[in-house]
C-alpha cells in the first residue's frame, strides 16, 4: 500500500510541474510589458526609467530563468503580491479557499448523504412510482446548471419567501458566529448540492441493483436474513465503491458550481476572488489561484484512488 | 436450394438501419428530438418569427412586463426579450455545435494516436490531458478568457480547447482494444499504411461510443457558454445569447421584481440541455448491440 502511495505521489509529480508549465507560459502570453504597471505615464516613463525597472523585477532575464526562480520561489510558498493591492496573495488564497471549503463541504454532505439514501430508497422499489418520479428528478438535476439552479433558489428561498440571507456570510452588524455563517452557507450549499444529490443518487440506485442479482446477495436472502440486513449491510457496502469514485471525480465540477454560487450569493470565496482577479487582470493572483487549484484536485484524485484501494480488498496494487 | 432459403430470411439491416430503428423506439429520445426542432426552428427563423429586431432599443418601452406587443416583456432598454430569445438561441446553438465540433477533433486524433501508436506518443499525449484535467474547466476558461478578450470565436475556441480531454480518454480505449483485432492485422498484411489504418479502418469502428458522448459534449458547450456568459467572460453584448441574457439577474432587483428577464433564457437552457441529454442516452443504447431495446 504503501508503496502504491508513493509511486502515485511520483507519478503526480512530472503532471504538476507540467501544470506550472502551463501557467506560467500563459500569463507571459498575455501582450502587454508588466514593467509599464511600476511606472508612472504621468510622470512621463523613458526607455531608461524602464529599464531599471525590468533590470530590478528580473524581467531582463530569458524565460526559462525566469520560469526556474519563480518556480523555486513558489515552492517556498510564497505566491508574490496582488497587483490590484499590494496584498500577499498566498494569505489572501488561504483564507478565501477555507470559505469555499465550507461551502463545498457542506454540499458535499448533503449531496452524498441524501443522494445515497434516494439511491438506495428508488433501487429497491425499482419500477414504483417513487422510482420514475425520482429518476425524473435525478434527470431534471443533473441537466441544471449551477447558476441556473442558484437564482432561482434565490429566487425562491430568500427573495419571494424570505427564509434565508440574499447573499454573502455573515449578517452586517453582528458579531460573526458559527451559527450565523452556517445560516448563510445552508441555501447556498443546498443549491450546489443538488446536481450532486441527483448524480449520487443515479450510481448508487445503478450500482445497488447490479449488486442485489449477485449470488451471494441470494445466499444472504435463503439464509433467512431480514430484507434490510441484507441491502443495508451486505448488499450496499460493495454497491458503494463506484459512488466513492463518482465522489472523488465530482471535485473539479463542484468547484465550478462553486463559483457560480458564490457570485449569485456573494459568498467570499474562491469563486469570486478569481472573478475579481480575472476582472482586474491580477496576475499574480491569477498564477497562484490556478495553481492551488490544480494542486488540490490532483490531490484528491489521489486520496479517491488511496481510499478506493483500501476499502476495496479485492484490488492490490503491486 | 440455397436462394430459397435466403428469400424467406429476414433481409439484412445495415448497421445505420439497425441503430435507426432502435433509437426510434426510445421514446424519451424521439420526444427529446421533437422538442429540440422546434426549439431549431425558432431560432434559424429567428428573423421571421418576431415583430422587433433583437438589438433595437426603446427607452420609453424599458423594462415592461410580458404584454400583447411583447409577448415576453422588455429588458431595461427597452429590447423585445422574444426577439432577443430567439435570436439567442441560434448563438447558444451555433456555439455548442462548433466547440463540440473542434474538441471532437481534438480529443479523436488525439486519442486515436496515443492508443495506436502507444509507446512515447501516449505518455507524451496522455501527461497533456492530465495536465488539462488537473485545472477545474471553468478556471482555465476564464484564464483563457483573459488572454483573449471577449468575443464569439474566441470562446468557441476555449470551450473547444478545454472540453477535449474526455473525448481523448474514450477514443484512445477503444484504439487499444481495437488495434489487437484480426481486420487490422489483416489491413497491415496487404500494405495499408499507418494513417489510413487509423481512420479509414479503425476509427468507424469505434465511432458509436463517440457518437453518445458528442450529444453531451453539445449540451456540456451549451451549459459552459452559458457560464461564460453569465459571469460576463463570454460573448459581449448586444449579440444575444442565453447565457448573456441571465447576467441582468446577478442584480437583486431585476431578479426579484422582473423575472420575465431571466426565467425564459434558464428555462430553455434547462429544456434544451435535457433534451440534448436524452438523445445522448437514445443513441448510446440503440448504438450498443448489448442493450435490449
Amino acid at each position: 500500500m504503501t508503496q502504491y502511495i508513493l509511486r502515485r505521489l511520483l507519478v503526480i509529480v512530472p503532471v504538476l510541474l507540467g501544470v506550472t508549465i502551463v501557467v506560467f507560459i500563459l500569463i507571459n502570453l498575455i501582450p502587454g510589458d508588466p514593467a509599464a504597471f511600476y511606472v508612472s505615464p504621468d510622470l512621463g516613463s523613458n526607455p531608461a526609467q524602464m529599464e531599471i525597472v525590468r533590470e530590478r523585477l528580473g524581467l531582463n532575464q530569458p524565460l526559462p530563468v525566469r520560469y526556474v526562480k519563480w518556480l523555486a520561489q513558489t515552492l517556498t510558498g510564497d505566491f508574490g503580491y496582488r497587483t490590484k493591492n499590494g496584498d500577499p496573495v498566498g494569505p489572501v488564497i488561504w483564507l478565501r479557499l477555507q470559505n469555499t471549503m465550507l461551502l463545498a463541504g457542506i454540499a458535499l454532505f448533503i449531496g452524498a448523504s441524501i443522494g445515497i439514501t434516494l439511491g438506495v430508497f428508488t433501487a429497491v422499489r425499482q419500477y414504483s412510482v417513487w422510482d420514475y418520479a425520482l429518476t425524473a428528478f435525478s434527470f431534471l438535476g443533473i441537466a441544471m446548471p449551477a447558476f441556473v439552479v442558484g437564482i432561482f433558489g434565490l429566487y425562491v428561498f430568500a427573495l419571494k419567501i424570505p427564509l434565508f440571507p440574499a447573499g454573502g456570510i455573515s449578517t452586517i452588524g453582528k458579531e460573526t458566529s458559527i451559527l450565523d455563517t452556517l445560516y448563510h452557507a445552508i441555501l447556498p450549499a443546498a443549491l450546489l448540492s443538488l446536481n450532486y444529490l441527483a448524480s449520487f443518487m443515479r450510481y448508487t440506485r445503478f450500482s445497488l441493483l447490479e449488486v442485489l442479482k449477485q449470488d451471494y446477495v441470494s445466499n444472504a436472502r435463503a439464509k433467512g436474513l431480514r430484507e434490510n440486513r441484507v441491502i443495508n449491510v451486505h448488499a450496499l457496502r460493495n454497491a458503494l465503491l463506484p459512488v466513492i469514485t463518482a465522489i472523488g471525480l465530482s471535485l473539479p465540477s463542484l468547484v465550478v458550481g462553486a463559483v457560480f454560487m458564490e457570485t449569485i450569493f456573494s459568498w467570499p470565496g474562491m469563486g469570486t476572488l478569481y472573478l475579481d482577479a480575472v476582472m482586474s487582470r491580477d496576475y499574480p493572483l491569477i498564477m497562484g489561484m490556478n495553481l492551488i487549484s490544480a494542486s488540490v484536485i490532483l490531490l484528491t484524485n489521489l486520496l479517491t484512488d488511496i481510499t478506493y484501494a483500501y476499502v476495496d480488498p479485492r484490488i492490490r496494487y503491486s | 436450394m440455397q436462394t430459397t432459403s435466403v428469400t424467406t430470411m429476414r433481409p439484412i439491416e445495415s448497421p445505420m438501419r439497425r441503430a435507426l430503428r432502435r433509437f426510434r423506439r426510445h421514446r424519451l429520445a424521439m420526444f427529446s428530438v421533437g422538442v429540440l426542432l422546434v426549439i431549431i426552428v425558432l431560432a434559424v427563423g429567428a428573423d421571421f418569427l418576431q415583430g422587433y429586431p433583437p438589438d433595437k432599443m426603446s427607452l420609453g418601452n424599458a423594462s415592461k412586463p410580458p404584454s400583447a406587443e411583447h409577448w415576453l416583456g422588455t429588458d431595461r432598454i427597452g429590447r423585445d426579450m422574444w426577439s432577443r430569445l430567439i435570436h439567442g438561441g441560434q448563438v447558444s446553438l451555433l456555439i455548442g455545435l462548433a466547440a463540440t465540433l473542434i474538441s471532437l477533433s481534438v480529443g479523436i486524433v488525439f486519442g486515436a494516436l496515443s492508443g495506436f501508436y502507444g509507446g512515447w506518443v501516449d505518455m507524451v499525449l496522455q501527461r497533456l490531458t492530465d495536465i488539462v484535467m488537473a485545472f477545474p474547466s471553468i478556471v482555465l476558461m476564464m484564464t483563457l478568457a483573459v488572454f483573449t478578450g471577449p468575443g464569439l470565436i474566441n470562446v468557441i475556441v476555449i470551450i473547444g480547447a478545454v472540453s477535449w480531454t474526455g473525448v481523448t480518454r474514450l477514443v484512445r480505449a477503444e484504439f487499444l482494444a481495437a488495434k489487437e483485432r484480426v481486420y487490422v492485422e489483416a489491413a497491415r498484411c496487404i500494405g495499408v499504411d499507418n494513417l489510413s489504418i487509423i481512420f479509414k479502418h479503425i476509427l468507424p469502428n469505434t465511432l458509436a461510443p463517440v457518437v453518445a458522448q458528442a450529444a453531451f459534449s453539445v449540451g456540456l458547450a451549451i451549459l459552459t457558454e452559458a457560464g461564460l456568459s453569465f459571469l460576463g467572460l463570454g460573448v459581449p453584448l448586444p449579440t444575444s445569447t442565453w447565457g448573456n441574457m441571465l447576467e441582468p439577474a446577478r442584480e437583486l432587483q431585476v431578479l426579484s421584481n422582473m423575472p420575465w428577464m431571466w426565467m425564459p433564457p434558464a428555462l430553455l437552457i434547462v429544456l434544451t440541455v435535457l433534451c440534448v441529454n436524452f438523445i445522448g442516452d437514445g443513441l448510446r443504447d440503440a448504438l450498443d448491440p448489448r442493450t435490449l431495446l
